[in-house]
């Protein structure tokens, strides 16, 4: 009976999923203007749940504000669990439910989500560059360098610490792949070069031993192109071993929980972001604050969430500036031509490529550093690794 | 040198770490069987306790250590009783993907209530660093993690060695129902080592969190390796476990050190575990091992009314409705179900637990975007090319599964696709390949999603009906023997390895071409989905659908992550609904122990009641009593074919060997089975062989099939030397033999089991069985076999539905079937009534004096072989006590001394007949 009632269950369920069924198309003459937010909102690997928070205050603000050209913005909200399945489904959900713009876009497994987008016409705004391809697809429209901001490292520690003899850890995995050759581009710049790179298995038990050979490399500093946690696992590593050999890392691998966690290990580390910090000390960060108070007081505010909340703003911004309906094309044409000053940025524009060959959709290259103590961020001077 | 060693010492901690996870992993098999994949979420389930209790509830270390401990133990307690009992007797295969179902509820659990922010906590160890070479030290709390691992390995060497709940556990372990009987109650037993198992997880969880980093990924991440320590142990050896965990450490840093290639530390793990096993694992499994219970199987016949129907309903849903969410949603969990096709040959089929089938999904889009950057290959071209190109991968991996099978099995290939993932799939670059186009048509998914999915749909068919033709045919019949038993596979002449290879084969070439289809769903094609949590998601999704069922990958397709199942959860609920990972592995878990066949057993069975009712009211369903399961497959059986007609003239026949052992010693270590033991059995003749319990007769079987290597002396057969053959090539010589413990394949109906054996010899021709498998009947052997032994009313049951006494019927059948000039029965009488076993000596008796066979006999019941043979050899001690005609050795004074001592001969001899009927 029980077997019955099992098989009866899942031919329910499947029942049920016949029934179903969406569609959508592009909408921009209606009452509204739909946007997208995708992001790894909630999973066991990756969980960015302050990107809602942070685009749905925009959206409140911007509405609050009239819309854009009378029109209220319209949000859906889907979870890419940080898999690549899962983003293939919100993106082409996305595409489906009429979406103008996609918002939030902070993924590795950007290259299932760009051939749909290109496809669809669907631009991404103020997407977080992780791979080569989230600064190569005409889609993306990337307002700072992300993860790929890793050229900076060598010229931040050099301007930040003074130091001038690094080293750089990876994780031995796909997605730190490219990493090295961002350093090397970024030491090249700077006029530096760095030691024999450190590849930590993903499985090791212990992160002592590799320490322990960063140290012996007798490098001042350490490139770190880890995650969250293994980042945190570092410093945690490096406390026990007595050693003072201080970290550069991304903004994007670092909470203020996991900086909490981290205590006194992480004081003296770089982290180098590709926006201000999320913070009242700085116009953007201000405003971003404040109206992530006015949604609702108490949400976890950092550079992560505050780049999703500018796409919302880039997204109004653009289709402002649109005569006549908002399609996705018109929406792509505005964003193209764009330029001029942006939130922090001073000149925005996707008309000429960016510096670095196979990454030309990054025109931005401000990056921010913050020098780690007591467990708090503090500012420093931002520089464009770039500029001569 | 100094910095060698200092890395050599380094490596001690995190590999005592690692043992410590890894001695949780052993507990647990070697008490109750379970390869449990859970352990690492419950080391994680452990850690995080032991963290929020020190670090939030402001708990002393030592005291949040040693709840974390009892926590965990307690938890594991809840993993026998609510999951593991009630899969009591389930495959293996099962009881690992209950663990599962387990590790996804713990870890969903775990992220409702932790979230996925990494937690740093204070160990509960002194800090501090011992200097030793060149400036470089090493952590005090790492020794002593050392201390630790190797302190609690020889306590549990220690309590399972000497204490009674060891030796219990272990008589338990080896035989439940014997172990019942003596009155140890299992599920007591269970319960202790579930806790104790627990708490070891949550020890190891609670030590290695300061260390390793406490989040939800990173000990889940440790499995692999603690899985390649406990293997490194036999997953037995408590002690040998932290050996293996502390060499895979050491192999690990120094290869990162010394080596400069990506992945070269996940490869330094598999060379190590592989190397470990391959020392350790056995071709062919010895005589106590016993074929694991499977997951059922269909019989892959066709119901091409029902493919037709369903197939016009799909086409009819995405070209007529249209439903565009779905789409997609379908297309993921067909791709999905191509590679579960590949699960269904090798584990289904095959029996052959593998974990790596995605990856192998992953080498065929590695080979196809590799082929399409270089050339201008048309898309059908690359599918065959891919596929054949990935067939010599799987055959490494069939390599490893001739030395190992079952849990070894299982982790050897969850470590090859890590390897794989850590280095083939892990350049991080996107490629591009070209729009698939057949015949100038674009299936481009992008631009034209319904033509893709329809392809998929067609590939999904064409490979579905393969497999099913490979159910039917020859070769298949073999895969399930070697599934069902491999040393009486061998024993009738399969090539084991051979066939594995095979399976391998066909299974890499399946997920390949799922894999081609995956990267051409895109024109950018990255490798990183291709990884050994998607390999564990779909093996344990088709053992839902039905692991033996071609239809099972339709069913457990539902389940893909991205696929209908998620659709299908967008619709119902809110895409966020955080408890959605949650009810899937709770759902995992009851679907297993409501069905452990799989759902398309379920559904097969309730198709068959179905038609059963109807067909008393619809006559022409009465015709075709026939049951089907929906999809490609349906399981009706063949309609019986009885074998009609006067009975055929007896053969007998010319030309047949004789066997011939001369000079043939055994050892077992010091254990002498048998020593210089020469006899002689001629054709038209039948040689009884007696003797007490240990006398070495079952060593003379193994020593003359292949199973046991003679030291000394040769076998001959005819004028041909055997012994130094493999056990298949003998069978295909001419030896036959039956086992003492039957050993008949039980997947196989009567009809099979005979069918195998007289098809051992033919070569294989797998492309022929997969596109069109010849219907074979069974030969003149086989058939002589079923009207000599009357099984002609039986031949369409399966074993389990016959008496004992009938399979061991079978047994001699299957035997016979082979056509071999010697055969060999291991007591054939035990367990039949008088009148079975006068039925038994007569037909014995024909095997020689009217199939003109050379017969060699063993049983206990001696009177049945004084009146049976022509010949009696007596043994004992492994020595030759005498020899001749029945009467001469029944009044032998050796043979009634080693029967009950030295008394007068004629009660002796009455002696020897009742005492050995006793026996």
């Amino acid at each position: 009976m029980k077997k019955t009632l099992g098989a009866l269950a899942l031919g329910a369920a499947l029942t049920l999923s016949a029934c179903g069924g969406s569609g959508g198309d592009e909408s921009g003459g209606g009452d509204t203007l739909k946007l997208a937010l995708v992001a790894s909102l909630e999973s066991p690997t990756t969980s960015l749940p302050m990107i809602e928070p942070s685009v749905k205050s925009a959206v409140a603000a911007i509405n609050a504000d009239g819309g854009v050209n009378g029109k209220k913005i319209e949000l859906s909200v889907c979870n890419d669990k940080a898999n690549a399945e899962d983003l293939r489904r919100c993106v082409q959900d996305a595409i489906r439910d009429g979406a103008l713009g996609v918002v939030g876009l902070l993924t590795p497994h950007g290259a299932t989500a760009w051939p749909l987008l290109e496809s669809a016409g669907l631009p991404a705004l103020a997407p977080g560059a992780l791979q080569k391809a989230d600064a190569q697809s005409p889609m993306s429209f990337p307002i700072d360098p992300g993860a790929v901001g890793l050229v900076g490292f060598p010229g931040a520690a050099q301007r930040v610490l003074k130091a001038d003899d690094m080293v750089p850890v990876h994780l031995d995995e796909a997605f730190a792949a490219p990493n090295q050759s961002y350093y090397e581009m970024g030491a090249k710049l700077s006029g530096l070069t760095l030691e024999e790179a450190i590849n930590i298995p993903t499985d090791a038990v212990d992160y002592g031993p590799y320490v322990s050979r960063a140290e012996k490399s007798g490098a001042q500093l350490v490139l770190g192109g880890l995650t969250t946690a293994t980042q945190l696992k570092w410093w945690k590593a490096v406390d026990e071993a007595g050693s003072d050999l201080k970290t550069v890392v991304s903004g994007g691998t670092v909470t203020p929980a996991s900086l909490k966690e981290a205590g006194e290990a992480a004081n003296g580390s770089i982290i180098i972001a590709g926006t201000p910090a999320a913070a009242k000390d700085n116009p953007t960060g201000a405003q971003f604050v404040a109206e992530m108070d006015e949604f609702e007081k108490g949400e976890v505010q950092t550079t992560v969430g505050m780049r999703a909340w500018a796409g919302v703003h880039l997204f109004a911004k653009a289709a402002e500036s649109i005569d006549g309906d908002v399609t996705r094309e018109s929406l792509v044409k505005a964003l193209n031509a764009s330029s001029g000053e942006f939130l922090w940025i001073k000149d925005l524009q996707w008309k000429t490529d960016g510096p670095v060959d196979d990454l030309p959709r990054l025109t931005n290259w401000e990056l921010y550093p913050s020098l780690v103590e007591n467990s708090v961020p503090v500012p420093q001077d931002a520089f464009d690794p770039f500029a001569s | 040198m100094t910095n060698f060693l200092a890395i050599l010492i380094q490596a001690l901690g995190p590999g005592a770490m690692l043992g410590l996870l890894a001695l949780g992993l052993v507990l647990v098999y070697r008490s109750t069987g379970v390869l449990n994949l859970a352990h690492g979420a419950q080391a994680a389930l452990g850690g995080y306790i032991y963290w929020d209790l020190s670090s939030n509830a402001g708990l002393p270390g030592l005291l949040a250590l040693l709840i974390a401990v009892l926590a965990s133990g307690v938890v594991g307690v809840l993993i026998q009783v609510l999951v593991m009992r009630p899969l009591r007797g389930a495959a293996p295969l099962t009881l690992l993907i209950g663990s599962i179902g387990v590790l996804i509820v713990i870890q969903t659990g775990l992220l409702l209530r932790y979230g996925s922010t990494p937690r740093s906590a204070q160990s509960v160890l002194p800090n501090g660093l011992i200097e030793i070479f060149d400036g470089q030290s090493v952590g005090i709390d790492r020794l002593l993690l050392l201390v630790i691992g190797i302190v609690v390995a020889a306590g549990l060497w220690a309590l399972y060695s000497f204490s009674l709940f060891g030796s219990t556990t272990s008589a338990v372990a080896e035989n439940p129902v014997a172990a019942a009987t003596l009155g140890h109650a299992s599920d007591r037993i269970a319960v202790g080592n579930w806790f104790l198992g627990g708490a070891l997880a949550g020890l190891a969880g609670g030590l290695l969190a300061p260390i390793s980093g406490l989040d939800l990924v990173t000990m889940n991440g440790l499995i692999v390796p603690a899985l390649g320590a406990a293997l490194a142990g036999g997953l037995i050896s408590f002690p040998l476990t932290i050996v293996g965990a502390l060499i895979i450490q050491i192999a690990q840093s120094i290869s990162t050190s010394y080596i400069d290639f990506r992945g070269v530390g996940a490869a330094s793990t598999f060379v190590i575990v592989v190397a470990m096993l391959l020392l350790r694992g056995e071709s062919i499994p010895d005589r106590g091992y016993v074929g694991s219970r499977m997951p059922t199987l269909g019989t892959g016949v066709l119901s091409w009314r029902w493919m037709t129907f369903w197939a016009v309903v799909a086409g009819a849903i995405i070209w007529v409705l249209r439903p565009a969410a779905w789409t997609d949603a379908i297309l993921t969990s067909m791709l999905i179900a191509i590679v579960m096709l590949s699960i269904v040959v090798i584990t289904g089929y095959a029996g052959q637990v593998s974990l790596a089938q995605f990856g192998l999904a992953g080498c065929g889009a590695v080979f196809a975007t590799e082929l399409t950057s270089r050339a201008d290959v048309p898309f059908l071209l690359v599918l065959l090319i891919a596929a054949v190109c990935t067939v010599p991968i799987g055959v490494v991996l069939a390599l490893g599964a001739m030395r190992m099978r079952g849990a070894s099995l299982a982790v050897i290939t969850l470590a090859f696709n890590v390897v794989l993932f850590a280095t083939a799939f892990s350049d991080g670059d996107v490629k591009s390949i070209p729009s698939p186009t057949i015949f100038g048509v674009d299936f481009g998914s992008l631009v034209y999603p319904e033509r893709y999915l329809s392809l998929v749909i067609v590939v999904f068919i064409l490979l579905g009906i393969a497999v099913a033709n490979l159910r039917r045919s020859s070769t298949g019949r073999r895969l399930v023997a070697v599934r069902g038993n491999e040393r009486a596979a061998a024993a009738i002449g399969i090539r084991v390895g051979r066939t594995k290879a095979i399976a391998f084969g066909v299974a890499s070439a399946i997920a390949a071409v799922g894999g081609v289809l995956f990267a051409f769903r895109s024109p950018a094609v990255t490798y990183t989905s291709f990884g050994s949590l998607a390999s564990i998601d779909q093996l344990a999704w088709t053992v839902v659908g039905g692991l033996g069922y071609v239809a099972g990958p339709l069913i457990g397709m539902v389940f893909a992550t991205g696929g209908v199942g998620t659709q299908l959860a967008d619709v119902v609920y809110d895409d966020q609904f955080t408890w959605l990972p949650m009810i899937g592995g709770l759902a995992l878990i009851v679907t297993m122990v409501a069905n452990q066949d799989g759902l398309s057993s379920v559904i097969a069975g309730q198709v068959a009641h179905v038609r059963a009712l109807l067909s008393r009211v619809l006559p022409f369903l009465r015709e075709r009593p026939a049951a089907a399961a929906g999809g490609a497959a349906r399981v009706r059986r063949t309609a019986p074919t009885p074998v009609t007609g006067a009975p055929a003239p007896s053969r007998r026949r010319e030309g047949v060997s004789s066997l011939r052992l001369e000079d043939v010693s055994v050892s077992f270590g010091g254990v002498k089975a048998m020593q210089h033991v020469s006899l002689e059995v001629t054709p038209g003749t039948v040689h009884g062989l007696i003797g007490p319990n240990g006398a070495g007769k079952s060593t003379l079987l193994d020593v003359v099939s292949g199973f046991v290597p003679s030291h000394t002396g040769t076998v001959h057969l005819g004028d041909r030397r055997i012994d130094r053959m493999p056990v298949w090539k003998r069978a295909h010589e001419g030896i036959g033999r039956s086992f003492q413990s039957l050993e008949l394949f039980p997947d196989l109906t009567v009809r099979d089991n005979l069918r195998v054996a007289a098809e051992a010899g033919r070569s294989d021709n797998v492309l022929r069985d997969l596109v069109f498998p010849r219907r074979t009947e069974l030969n003149v052997a086989a058939l002589d076999a079923v009207r000599f032994l009357q099984l002609e009313d039986e031949l369409d049951q399966r074993i389990d539905s016959l008496s004992y006494g009938r399979r061991r019927i079978v047994a001699i059948a299957r035997t016979l079937a082979s056509d071999a000039d010697v055969i060999m029965l291991d007591e054939p009488a035990s367990g039949l009534d008088e009148v079975e076993r006068q039925e038994l000596s007569a037909a014995v008796r024909a095997m020689a004096d009217v199939h003109g066979r050379a017969v060699l006999l063993i049983e206990h019941d001696v009177d049945l072989v004084m009146a049976t043979s022509d010949v009696v050899t007596a043994l004992d001690f492994g020595t030759v006590i005498a020899s001749g005609a029945p009467a001469h050795v029944r009044s032998h004074p050796e043979v009634i001394a080693s029967y009950l001592g030295a008394v007068s001969d004629e009660e002796a001899v009455i002696a020897v007949t009742h005492k050995t009927q006793e026996v």
